[in-house]
């Protein structure tokens, strides 16, 4: 007792939770930690390992979240770092002294399956029966105490989402510290150590000169062991004496691949016999009758169209009234300000045109952005996406995808960054792949501003909410219409896969914490304010100066002498009338006066010339060269063509103060010169076009360096191009078919 | 033998045989469903395929093409 007390203080231990997909892992992890490690009610939501550290007793202990998996032999990217943490391979990490594992228990024998497995690598174990909560409802008991007696090891109840039982788990490790358990060993038959010790005698890792036993199970039961490029021994060599040993199992009238689950089932089934009573009339629960509906041969897919339809719907229309507010602060900070600056007009102009203008006019779209995560956290928490995986995988299958790439592209309808990480859930690396190049296509949060600024500016005036919705509707299912011949090709004639397995647990529907729709919520709404303090910030700050100089002021004299020539050539009124109207600021004259020396500004900043020498490469969709400046200026990031045309126009003299809103600009804007002078700028087919063109583009920065670090740079490069071509091609299809029929 | 895909939708079964490729042999087996195992088939998604089978009260997704070399006998 007292030796442990006294070494205590000085040391750091690791834990490692492991556990199948879903089960509460996370949960138990934040509940431990005090993170916010994503969460959600389907299989696979953590991808990677994630570190945290709590306490206990006066120990410090390094905890680490882990992908869920239901077997040691790996088949995805995330189940593979599950042994590689487990074996120490990561040389941050080193191997963990505990293991917390985390069952769901109302599925015990299928979750100790993993507990028994990963019990050969001698690490001492806590046994979580989280989810306690679920087990009554599903027509079970469990005699905790009988199993207590069986297992040998602390066994404890828990239910995360109420965060009870972490006091418990805290004691359990503590207990393991002082007198460390282990599941009971298996009996292995005697034919499985003779196969053992073949491979012992025979084979080691490489900077080892053993292996363990676990490494030996693997070597010895999988098809495609990743083990063996481990061995100094050659592959070739090793696979022959990886037959040898199997011989002692073929001999002893086992099959080798199916031998392990054979004898940890028995094993477990030894272990919890008596332990789980069940009530068969009881298992039939909520979960069953809401599918009878959701996944239903008619109304499923109607339910599931119905469903993406209601929250693009929301997400247009539910977001006014906030928008008005943040828009109408926007005008009154540049009320406030303007005026104290009134002595430094470069400075004026740089906070009210650039700073305020370009991130007010980005900040705008937070409502949109809140509602699509409140809606996108509903769906994961609830179990839906893993039912619209089940629903969709007959789609992807048929291009080579399947139901696997629907959670990463799901994701992505959020942001392509965590889409493309939850790809390594998908066993077969060219799927994985394919997946990753599809996933930039879903529609991401980032091009909704677009979208909403388009369609609440010539959509909805025209033709009508209704129209508005279903553009926005529309505007999500673009790039998934791409995404899918895309995948085909890909699938089909430059990775040739073959058709892949589908193997996935349907998870029981949940009724979501509002906690964690909150927390979704603040997150991504967080993150879009973050943005418009830094890269929105900056890149409008650079717009502002390339706009704002070099300056014209000594051609107004000139301007103003022109201006008031016309006006007297038009004999409406005399001169002394018109410059006693250009005295008052507020005077319509005065106006068409800052207009003019506006646009005159802007036509011969730097930004001006360059948008004048790249509009012809956009001429062909119709853009005008403000437009092709704002794509040019959005391929770090989508979102920044708000701010840009916010600049461009404010600048112009173009945005009227008091309405303050960027949607009217754009509605005035007419083309200045050329065949179409006078015109407006923004035909409906010019607007379906750009839309299209930012629904395709591979515009973001972030997105494509995540593509390098999971696929690679000449994927990466490959992504760039094609999407880019597609977006142009996309665009000046619209425009081109659009003017023959508009 | 009959297969997965002869039962009808909530008949209960028993596993005799798994005779599918190999690596989604174990994938099958690490999700429960294994020889004497008793499962049905408890759900089929609207457009005809993948099916979820019931074992041990947990619904696992399986292809059709999957299915087929699932093994059972009605019990
Ligand atoms: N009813 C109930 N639900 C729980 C409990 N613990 C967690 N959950 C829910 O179960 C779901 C999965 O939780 P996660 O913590 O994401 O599970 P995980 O094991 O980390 O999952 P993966 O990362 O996908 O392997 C979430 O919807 C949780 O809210 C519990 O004790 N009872
Ligand atoms: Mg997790």
């Amino acid at each position: 007792m007292k030796t442990a007390t006294m070494q205590a203080p000085s040391r750091t231990i690791r834990i490692a939770l492991i556990g199948n997909p879903n089960t509460g892992k996370s949960t138990i992890f934040n509940n431990l930690t005090g993170l916010r490690q994503k969460t959600g009610n389907y299989p696979g939501v953590t991808v990677s390992r994630k570190i945290g550290t709590m306490k206990i007793g006066d120990v410090s202990a390094e905890l680490i979240d882990l992908p869920g998996a239901y077997s040691l032999s790996a088949h995805s990217p995330d189940e593979r770092v599950v042994i590689d943490v487990l074996n120490g391979r990561f040389k941050e990490i080193g191997k963990p002294n505990y293991v917390l594992f985390v069952a769901d228990a109302a599925n015990l024998r299928r979750n100790l399956f993993l507990a028994s497995q990963v019990a050969t690598l001698k690490i001492p174990m806590v046994l979580i029966l989280n989810q306690w909560d679920a087990v009554a409802p599903s027509g079970q008991q469990i005699d905790l105490n009988l199993l207590k007696g069986r297992l040998n090891i602390p066994v404890i109840p828990a239910i995360g989402t109420k965060d009870k039982g972490s006091t418990e788990i805290k004691k359990a490790v503590e207990s393991l510290m002082e007198e460390p358990k282990f599941l009971p060993e298996i009996r292995w038959p005697e034919s499985m150590h003779l196969a053992l010790d073949h491979l012992n005698a025979s084979l080691a890792i490489e900077d080892k000169d053993f292996l363990s036993d676990s490494e030996t199970h693997r070597l010895l039961f999988d098809t495609h062991s990743a083990e063996i490029q481990r061995l100094k021994v050659s592959p070739e060599e090793a696979t022959k004496e990886v037959s040898t040993a199997r011989g002692f199992l073929r001999k002893d009238g086992m099959n080798p691949l199916v031998a392990e689950a054979m004898l940890h089932y028995r094993h477990i089934d030894g272990l919890i016999g008596g332990v789980v009573l069940k009530d068969a009339k009881l298992a039939h629960g909520a979960t069953e009758s809401i599918d009878r509906l959701l996944l239903h041969r008619g109304w499923g897919l109607a339910a599931f169209i119905a469903m993406m339809y209601v929250v693009f719907q929301a997400v247009y229309s539910w977001a006014g009234p906030v928008m008005d507010v943040i828009e109408m602060g926007k005008v009154w900070t540049q009320n406030m300000t303007g005026p104290a600056l009134d002595g430094t007009p470069m400075l004026q102009s740089l906070i009210l045109d650039g700073v305020l203008e370009g991130v007010g006019a980005f900040l705008v779209f937070l409502p949109q952005i809140l509602i699509l995560f409140a809606f996108i956290s509903f769906l994961e928490d609830s179990g839906y996406m893993a039912r619209a995986a089940f629903i969709m995988d007959k789609l992807f299958s048929w291009c080579g995808l399947n139901g696997k790439s629907f959670v990463p592209l799901l994701s992505s309808y959020a942001c392509a960054i965590p889409g493309i990480m939850a790809t390594r859930t998908i066993e077969d690396p060219k799927s994985r792949l394919a997946t990753i190049f599809v996933s930039p296509f879903m529609s991401c949060s980032a091009r909704l501003p677009v979208y909403i600024l388009c369609i609440g500016a010539f959509i909805e005036p025209v033709y009508g909410p209704w129209w508005a919705g279903f553009t926005l509707f529309m505007m999500h299912f673009v790039g998934l219409a791409i995404a899918v011949p895309t995948a085909w090709v890909v699938t089909r004639f430059i990775l040739k896969t073959k058709s892949q397995p589908f193997v996935m647990e349907l998870p029981k529907y949940r009724t979501p914490r509002l906690k964690d729709v909150g927390f979704r919520m603040w997150e991504a709404g967080w993150e879009f304010v973050k943005k418009a303090g830094t890269i929105i910030f900056f890149i409008t700050i650079i717009i502002w100066a390339t706009l704002y100089f070099p300056r014209t002021d000594d051609q107004s004299d000139e301007l103003l002498a022109t201006f008031v020539a016309e006006k007297v050539a038009q004999k409406i009124r005399s001169e002394a009338e018109i410059m006693s109207a250009l005295e008052n600021p507020d005077s319509e004259l005065s106006h068409e006066l800052n207009l003019l020396l506006g646009s005159n500004q802007i036509n011969q900043s730097y930004m001006g010339r360059l948008g004048k020498v790249v509009q012809p490469i956009f001429a062909p969709a119709g853009f005008d060269w403000r437009i092709s400046i704002g794509v040019l200026a959005s391929y770090p990031a989508r979102e920044v063509i708000i701010s840009t045309l916010g600049i461009i126009y404010s600048l112009g003299g173009d945005v009227d103060e008091e309405a303050g809103s960027l949607r009217d600009a754009l509605k005035n804007s007419e083309w200045q010169e050329g065949e179409l002078k006078g015109m407006p700028i923004y035909t409906v087919p010019v607007v379906i076009g750009l839309m299209v063109f930012f629904a395709l583009c591979s515009q973001c920065g972030a997105t494509t360096s995540i593509i390098i670090k999971e696929a690679g740079l000449k994927w990466a490069v490959w992504s760039f191009v094609y999407m880019t071509t597609l977006a142009w091609l996309g665009a000046v299809l619209c425009y081109q078919i659009g003017t023959r029929f508009f | 033998m009959e297969n997965l895909l002869s039962l009808k939708l909530g008949q209960l079964a028993r596993v005799k045989d798994i005779r599918t490729e190999n690596h989604i042999d174990q994938r099958i087996l690490s999700l429960g469903i294994g020889k004497d195992v008793q499962l049905k088939v408890c759900k089929i998604a609207p457009l005809g395929d993948p099916i979820a089978v019931e074992v041990d009260g947990a619904q696992i997704v399986l292809r059709k093409s999957e299915a087929e070399g699932i093994l059972v006998e009605p019990v």
